[in-house]
Parts: C-alpha cells; structure tokens; sequence
C-alpha cells in the first residue's frame, strides 16, 4: 500500500465519467463528478439498473479492462490515476464484498478463503496466518471456523467468511454492494452488525455502500450519494439533509427513503413541521415524544398523521368470512431418504383473502407453497380443495422467474399461458403492463422487475385460479417496482380466490395481507390476523424476523391515542 | 462432508504421490489379461482400503455395484459373442482360470472393471480435494487462474441441484399434461437451458469476483498450506510397486 | 447487473479470460450433474444390453466440449471442459472419479482434434460433427485398450464402433450446437467469441 495517503488526497476522485457498456444504447453512468474523503462512509443509492455497480467496478479498473465499456473521464484512486495500472496492481487498494455468495467463494475451506487475496499479493504465510484470526474476530466468527469447509456453512455464515476475506485485505478503500440481499433478517442483522464494529473502530479505512436497507446503515454514512435512472449523480448530501430537506428528489428518484423520513415527510404535508430529521424509525419515536411534550396541541396532528402514514402500509383488516377453498390436515414433507422439511401441519385457506408466509430461511416456505399449490404431493397428511376450487388449477410463481419461462420471446412467453382461443389478448396484455416494447426480446434480457411482471403476468393470465402464491415476488426489486408489484397483487384479489404471498420482506406483508402464517423449522407456529402477528414484537424476534416499519411506532400511536 | 483429520496414513500421502500410484496399477491392470492378476490386484486393493481407510466392507461393496455392471456386460458380452478363434492372450503366459476361454476373458475383464473401480475408489476416498488441487498448482504447475476457477465452479453444485428440483416444478406446472409423451420429452432440452444461463451468470460474477481480489494470470503467489513431499510418500510409493510385483509373481507362477 | 455484459477478450485471442476459465469449469460442472442421471440409464442398459448400451448413450457424454468450443471458440476450450467435468467428479467424491478423468483425457483430445485442425476458426455444423465423431474414435481405441475387444466378434465390435460415432454426432455435435444456440438467445452469452461471430454475421 503506497503512502498516497498524504493529507489532501482524497481516496476516490471521479471527474466527468461517463460509461457506456457494449451494445447499449442507454449510459450506464453520465458524467459524473465527485470526491469521497479518505475515512470516509458513504452510500451509493439509485434505482436498480446498474449504475451503481457500475461506478463501484471503476475503481479498480474492471471497468474497462475486463468488462468492456467506453469509458469517458478520469478516475483516480488515492492519487493514482486507474487507467494506469492493471487489475491485479489497482487490487490492492480495493476489497469488495458482493451480494451473491456463492459466485464469490472460490475456496474449499474458511481459511482458504480469507487467504486467497493475500496469497495474491505474495503475502508471507506466516503473515497471512496472522492476520486471518483477525480478520475472523473482526467479522464476529470464531477462531474454529478455520478450518471448517465453506460448503457447510449458512449463507450467513458464508457472507462473514467473505467480509473477513475483505478485511483481512487491509485495503484502503472497501466496497460493500448490496451485501445482505439475499440473507434473511437474522443474517443481515448479524452481518450489519459487524459493519458497524468495522466502521465504529477507527476512521483508517474508506466504506463506500451500494444497499437499500436503510434502518441499519444510515446510522453510520457521512454523506449519500444518489444516482439517477439516467446514471447521473443528482445529489451528495448528509443523510439528513437529503432525505429531510430535498425528499421530493430521492422519492423521485424510485429509491427506497427511510420510513422516519417519510413519517416526517407525511407529517410536514399534515402542516406539522418539526425541526428534529430522524433517520431511524428510533430516532422518530424520540423526535415526537419530544415534540409532543413541547406542543401538546399538536398531538392530535401528529397523531392522525401517524395514522395515516402507517394506513398506506397496513392492510386493512377484513369484515367478511370468505368461503373456505383448500384445507391442509396435519401434512408433512420428507423428500426421498432426508429429513423432514414439513411436519405436522394444518392450514386453511378463505377465498377473498391474502395470506401471508414469513420464517426464517430454510423453514420451509416454498415446499408449503409448492405443496399448497399442488405441485409437490404432501408425503404425509391430506391436502383437499374445498368446493368450487375442487379441480380447478392452482397457479405458484417461482422466485426465480426464469425458472418458469418457456417462450423464446416475450410474446410467445404470454402466448403459451394463454388457451388458444384466447391468443388476441396478448398484445393487450402487454401493453398493459409496459412490456409491449420488449415483446421480442428474450424473457433473460429483462430487468429483474420487468422479469417479475411477466412471470407473475403469464401465471395470472393462465386463467382463472382459485389459488395464487406468489414465491418472494419483491425479491431484487426497488421501491417504485416493489409499488407496482403491490399494486398488482391487490388487484388479483377476488372472493373466491386465495393469495399467499411468501416472503422476507415483512413491510410488503404488512401492506397486503389480511393474516399472516409464521414457519419455523418446518411447523405452523402461528397463524394469525396480520395485526396481531406483525405487532407482536417479542414472537417477531425470536422467529427471527423484523417488525415492519408500519407496526415499530404502533406503541405510540397508542400512546398518542390515550 | 467433514473430511476428518485423523492421522490415516493414506491422507498423509500427498495426493500427487497416490495418483502416480493409482495410474500405475491402472496401466497394470490395462495391460495384463489374466484373471488371476485382476482378482489378486482387486483383493489387495480392497484390502488396502478396508484396513487402512477403515471402509466398511459393506460400504466398498455398495460403491463397486456400477463397477460390477459395467463388468458384467462385459462378461457376457464375450459368452454371447466371443471372437471366432481362440487366440486370447494370455499375457502373462500361465494357465488360464477357468477352462472355457470365452468364460475366462469375461471373467477377467469383469475382475479388470472392478480393479478400475477399487484404484479409482481408493484414490478418491484417500485424498482431500483441496489437497489434490493444492498439490497440483503449487508442484505440478496447474496455473491458479484454473484451479481456482475449478473451485469456484464447485461452489455452485448444491444451487444446481435446487435449481434443476425447481426448473422440474416450473415446467410440470407449465407443461400440458394431457400431451403425449413423446411432446414431453422433446422439451427435455428445455430444462438445460435456465440451468446453464444462470451458470453462465454465476461464472461471470466469480471471475470478477477473483479479479478484483488479484487473481492473473501468469503469476506468482504464495500459499497458506504447503504441499509437501515427506518420507510417509516414500514408504508409500515402495509398499504400492512391492505389492504389484508381489500380486505379479503370484499371478505368473499359478 | 454484471449478467448481460460484454466483456473485453483477451490480449492475445488464443488466451482464456478469467471469465471464459470459470465459464468451462462451470459448464463442466453443470453437465457432471448432468451426466450423473445419463449414467443410471447407462447402468442398466449396460447390465442388460451389454456394451452396446454405451456406444448409444456415448455422445451425451461428449456434449460438454462442443457447448464450450461452441460458445468460447478459443483453443483446448474442448479439452478443458471435459476433463475439468471429470475433475469434478473426483472433488465431489464419486468412486468412478479417476477413471472419468482418463476417460475425460481421451474423450476431450478427440472433440478438440477437428477444432485444432480448422485452426479454431470454425463453428459450423459439419465442424462440431466431426468433433463428435472424433471424440468417439477416440473413446473406441481408448476402451478396445481397457477391456481387451480383441476378445468379443468382429461383428460386434463393428456394431459399436458404428453406434458410438453416430451418437457422437448426433448426441454431442448436434445436441451442442442446439443448446449453444439456444443459451445464445437468451443473451447471457454476450461478450464471448460467439457473439462476435454472431453479429459480425458468422
């Protein structure tokens, strides 16, 4: 590591990059200026497209020399110009810790991992030996996972071994891009937990961001970065100041806002403008207290505005019993020779309703989805469809939407989901959902949300179910294509069917489901109205999971309510 | 699969050592036509496993069954459709085991097929995979930009797997079930391709992934673990050619 | 987000990128799994028809090399993919580990030898054909050595010899050329040789 580090030279210094990948049209990144401190922590926003990792990928020279783009401006990494050096040189200075998790491993064991990038670097063994203890402590994992083999690891688990793989780099500068994706809330606690120790133990190293999980971040970032759908840089504030004073840009922007601001946010709307600009939904609460002992006249403000800032978000609880459709009686499921997954199970499902699946990962939400749907035959128990529904097909939409695409082309996708005699509604169709100007691209080549309307399009299409679940239907999405997707699944609502939505993101829960099913380790452990469950703070941690947004301040507007 | 660290003194050998032993008895086997030889060679294999490796016997005969097939369509392939003339060659130029000749070569090619299998066998169970890729980069000058590709490529096995489990779910949910069977099975290619675009996807990740953390080609690294030769290498090598030419002698001389 | 980039090629256009390296191992990984279901059918075939059942089923086995060769065109990508398959039988730990990769060894000259002889330039469907049939000469000399035909009837052997080329042509030219083609649609594949031949109209 050069000693570039005299005072002044800032870690990163872009001046007017514009990149344009091969073969698209569209720019990727557009003249984009900046400077981020040495020591400094900052998050990168925008809406999903790739802009974001785009930039990260310049910094060490990916961008252009293995991913091919053209690439205007100058990039300069701790006073060294990028275009200077090659990949492996440029190393170096940068660790980066990415969101799939097993695309990055690339070792049989734990200290293989972690060694790899120094064996790299021609590091001594013996130093290398060091600072791999280090690196493990640092992460929150102990000493013995060294010679664990990785494979036995849980994706959580398999992340740490990676941000130790990162530390143990002693790079200058370290880029986390969208790291906790796809772990589930206990894992991504954990995780951001050891990026706070990181961050909280000195100001050495440079944290560049790329996340949309606010609550746990914001709370360590010097300044937010935000990028546009066009790839241009439209704002560099604090925190504060970005998602306080110029809100109207980043909900704009489609980018997730952290639901303190949009509380306060809502609440200046209402005329109840405070000076406090809380960050985290902890912050907020401490925010109104005050406020509220200050003006009690503005209590009753505050109070409807609280309201109707968590209304949006909570699905209203229903009045009217539908007709039950399908009735699951102690069922189990163990694939051929291997545990459990499902046991002991009993479930029923009301036409009109929306239900929704939560648990931790590896509890077995999608083999009660398939079972559900009918795809997977229950090896115990009895699954039975009730009434109309007797016969008739049930639809599931995988998480994967590749999964299950079989056209060539957008068009023939709907094509094939439609009866013969049904085809003229495709162009209809499309065009409804905005896919009509893609309908002869191939189903891959769509973004991750366009991937996710067509998918759950083609299974909606198919005709009339009795049942719909939908498998992790926001997962990759941001937040203008999450509300679309919400959209969507709230206008399928019908009195004789019935939608399960299984998911992580527990505030997409809370916005549509009436009642809400919790899976742990394979049982029912509770099955309740959505209120009940999701405002039941204590049952929500030990299931591993976390209270959505809309129900964290349900405390006090029960307290405002006296 | 922990591979446990227990002072087996098969895992002490170095990998590459045990495979110029396994390719040995593989050419040895290959070479000599005489059932004796293969049963002998099989028998001291096997034993070498059951002692050394602690394999269960009942555990060595479940994986030589493939083995056994594929020996047994040898074996009667020869009683059904021997050559005309009776010119096998008895390489090894002592009397032949069985009396019929065409019974006698199937014999031995099925004793050959489970020789295959038992070398092959010892040597996997024998040798860590880590250690094996390890030998060959730092002594037989595997270039790291492959080896590591390799074990990159491993990581993804168990999403295969949970991948193709969901792909089959998807398209039987798709699929037409009132079309014959034929219609079914020409969308079987079907199922290949989400599999192999989404690794395709995965690959090109972990590339970068190993760029940005120094991985070229050609260089120079260091290495946390050390493969070494020691003298445990040496006894084994000595004890392996001891045995074959025992197993040799023995077969020659009946 | 990095999935349907282009990515630059090589200094030199003989050499493998990082990508291209993990894209053969991993393509050899996948069809290792793959194979592993074409193996039980094998298997009882093998029981019950005897050795014929492999000369029917051998293409599949070679399909790995000409998918590689097919989408990366660069020289031993044919090669590579089906020893690195046969490598990764061993790392997962299965018995026949050893023997697939000499059989792999064997199996991938054979598929790589029309590649190097049109001087890896040529893709076209006659080229992979002959990359499968040559993979099963190869594999038929290779197994007359290991299981001593010289002791089965001519007749026979004609029969195999027959039966393995055309299903090396049919199962691992043809099949290849069909799954390159249909992977190239969903446009994962940019960026690599075949997506220059492609819109450079080859």
């Amino acid at each position: 590591m050069s000693d570039a580090d005299a005072a002044g030279t800032p870690a990163i210094d872009i001046d007017g990059l514009s990149v344009r990948y091969s073969f698209r049209e569209q720019l990727a990144l557009a003249d984009v200026s900046l400077r981020i401190e040495a020591g400094e922590r900052v998050l990168l926003l925008g809406p999903s497209g790739g802009g974001k990792s785009t930039l990260a990928l310049c910094l060490n020279g990916l961008v252009p020399k293995s991913i091919a783009a053209a690439v205007v401006g100058a990039v300069r990494v701790r006073g060294r110009d990028v275009r200077d050096g090659s990949v492996p040189e440029l190393a170096g200075d940068i660790a980066y810790v990415f969101q799939d998790v097993d695309s990055q491993l690339c070792a049989l064991t734990v200290e293989d991992e972690i060694a790899f990038a120094l064996e790299n670097r021609c590091v001594a063994p013996v130093e290398i030996d060091r600072r791999l203890d280090a690196a493990l402590e640092q992460a929150g994992l102990p000493v013995e996972f060294r010679r664990r083999r990785t494979q036995t690891l849980s994706g959580g688990e398999k992340q740490k071994v990676l941000l130790a793989a990162a530390l143990a780099q002693d790079a200058a500068i370290t880029v986390f891009d969208e790291v906790t994706s796809q772990l589930d809330p206990a894992a991504t606690a954990a995780t951001y937990a050891a990026v706070a120790r990181l961050a909280g133990g000195g100001r050495e190293r440079t944290l560049l961001f790329i996340d949309h999980k606010l609550e746990h971040l914001l709370p360590l970032i010097d300044r937010v970065l935000l990028l546009d759908a066009e790839g241009r840089l439209i704002a560099a504030e604090p925190p504060t100041t970005l998602f306080h004073e110029r809100y109207a840009l980043a909900a704009e922007a489609g980018v997730w806002c952290p639901p303190a601001a949009e509380l306060f946010q809502a609440l200046r709307g209402a005329g109840v403008a405070l000076a406090e600009r809380p960050l985290t939904l902890a912050e907020a609460a401490d925010a109104l207290e005050r406020a509220a002992g200050r003006q009690p006249v503005w209590r009753t403000a505050i109070r409807d505005g609280l309201r109707r800032w968590s209304a949006v978000r909570r699905a209203p609880p229903r009045t009217d019993e539908g007709r039950p459709l399908l009735r699951l009686d102690s069922i189990g499921f163990a694939p051929r020779g291997g545990p459990a997954i499902l046991a002991d199970l009993s479930l029923t499902l009301q036409g009109g309703e929306i239900l929704g699946l939560v648990g931790r990962n590896g509890a077995g939400k999608s083999t009660l989805g398939q079972i559900m749907s009918g795809l997977l035959a229950p090896t115990r128990g009895e699954r039975r469809m009730l009434g109309d529904a007797a016969g008739r097909p049930m639809r599931f939409v995988f998480q994967n939407p590749e999964h299950q695409f079989v056209g060539a082309t957008v068009r023939a996708e709907l094509a094939a989901s439609l009866p013969k005699d049904g085809q003229e509604q495709v162009e209809a169709l499309l065009c409804e959902a905005g896919l009509w100007p893609l309908r002869d691209a191939h189903p891959y080549e769509l973004s991750q949300g366009q991937k996710r309307r067509l998918s759950v399009l083609a299974v909606v299409a198919a005709g009339a179910t009795p049942l719909l679940v939908l498998d992790e239907p926001s997962y990759g999405l941001d937040a203008r294509a999450t509300g679309q997707l919400q959209a969507l699944i709230a206008g399928q609502r019908r009195a004789d069917r019935a939608i399960v939505v299984i998911s992580h993101d527990l505030d997409l829960v809370a916005a549509l489901c009436d009642r809400v099913a919790v899976l742990e380790r394979g049982r029912l452990v509770r099955c309740d109205r959505a209120d009940t469950v999701l405002g039941d703070g204590r049952f929500l941690a030990a299931m591993g999971l976390a209270m959505p947004a809309a129900y964290r301040l349900q405390g006090w507007l029960d307290a405002l309510a006296a | 699969m922990r591979w446990p660290p227990e002072p087996l003194r098969l895992r002490r050998v170095n990998p590459l050592s045990k495979l110029a032993a396994a390719l040995l008895y593989i050419a040895a086997a290959t070479l000599v036509f005489d059932a004796l030889f293969q049963l002998l060679l099989a028998a001291a294999v096997a034993v070498a496993l059951i002692a050394l490796e602690r394999v269960g016997p009942l555990a060595l005969l479940k994986a030589m069954l493939p083995f056994a097939l594929v020996g047994f369509g040898y074996l009667w392939a020869n009683l059904l459709f021997p050559a005309s003339t009776a010119a096998y060659s008895e390489s090894l130029g002592a009397p032949a085991l069985l009396r019929d000749p065409a019974a006698n070569a199937g014999a031995a090619l099925f004793l050959r097929a489970l020789s295959f299998g038992l070398i092959s066998y010892a040597f996997v169970r024998s040798t860590d995979p880590a250690d094996l890729v390890r030998a060959l980069m730092q002594r037989a000058r595997l270039p790291a930009f492959i080896g590591f590709s390799v074990f990159s490529a491993l990581q993804f096995l168990p999403y295969l797997r949970d991948d193709l489990r969901q792909i089959r779910l998807a398209r039987s949910m798709r699929a037409d079930r009132s079309a014959p069977w034929r219609a079914r099975l020409r969308t079987l290619p079907g199922l290949a391709v989400p599999l192999l675009a989404s690794t395709v996807r995965k690959a090109s990740r972990a590339a970068i992934s190993m760029e940005a953390r120094g991985l070229h080609h050609p260089m120079v690294r260091t290495s946390l673990r050390a493969s070494t030769f020691a003298r445990a290498d040496a006894v084994f090598l000595v004890c392996a050619l001891l045995v074959l030419v025992l197993v040799w002698l023995t077969a020659a001389r009946l | 987000m990095t999935d349907t980039l282009h990515f630059q090629p090589a200094k030199s256009e003989r050499a493998w990128t990082q990508r291209e390296t993990v894209i053969v191992a991993a393509l050899g990984i996948v069809f290792a799994v793959l194979y592993l279901a074409w193996v039980q059918l094998w298997l009882l075939g093998q029981a019950a028809i005897g050795p014929l059942s492999l000369d029917i089923l051998f293409g599949f086995w070679c399909v790995v090399s000409v998918v590689a060769a097919y989408i990366i065109r660069k020289p031993f990508v044919a090669f590579g993919s089906e020893v690195i398959a046969a490598i990764a039988e061993v790392l997962t730990g299965n018995p026949a580990g050893l023997i697939l990769v000499l059989t792999g060894v064997v199996q991938g000259a054979g598929a790589e030898l029309p590649f190097a002889l049109t001087r890896w330039r040529n893709y076209r469907l006659p080229t992979l054909l002959a990359s499968g049939a040559s993979a099963a000469i190869f594999s038929f000399v290779y197994t007359w050595i290991r299981f001593s035909y010289g002791t089965l009837a001519p007749g026979l052997l004609i029969a195999m010899a027959v039966l393995r080329v055309l299903s090396g042509m049919l199962l691992a030219g043809l099949l290849g050329k069909l799954i390159g083609d249909a992977l190239y649609r969903t446009g994962v594949l940019s960026g690599l040789a075949i997506d220059a031949d492609k819109r450079g109209g080859g």
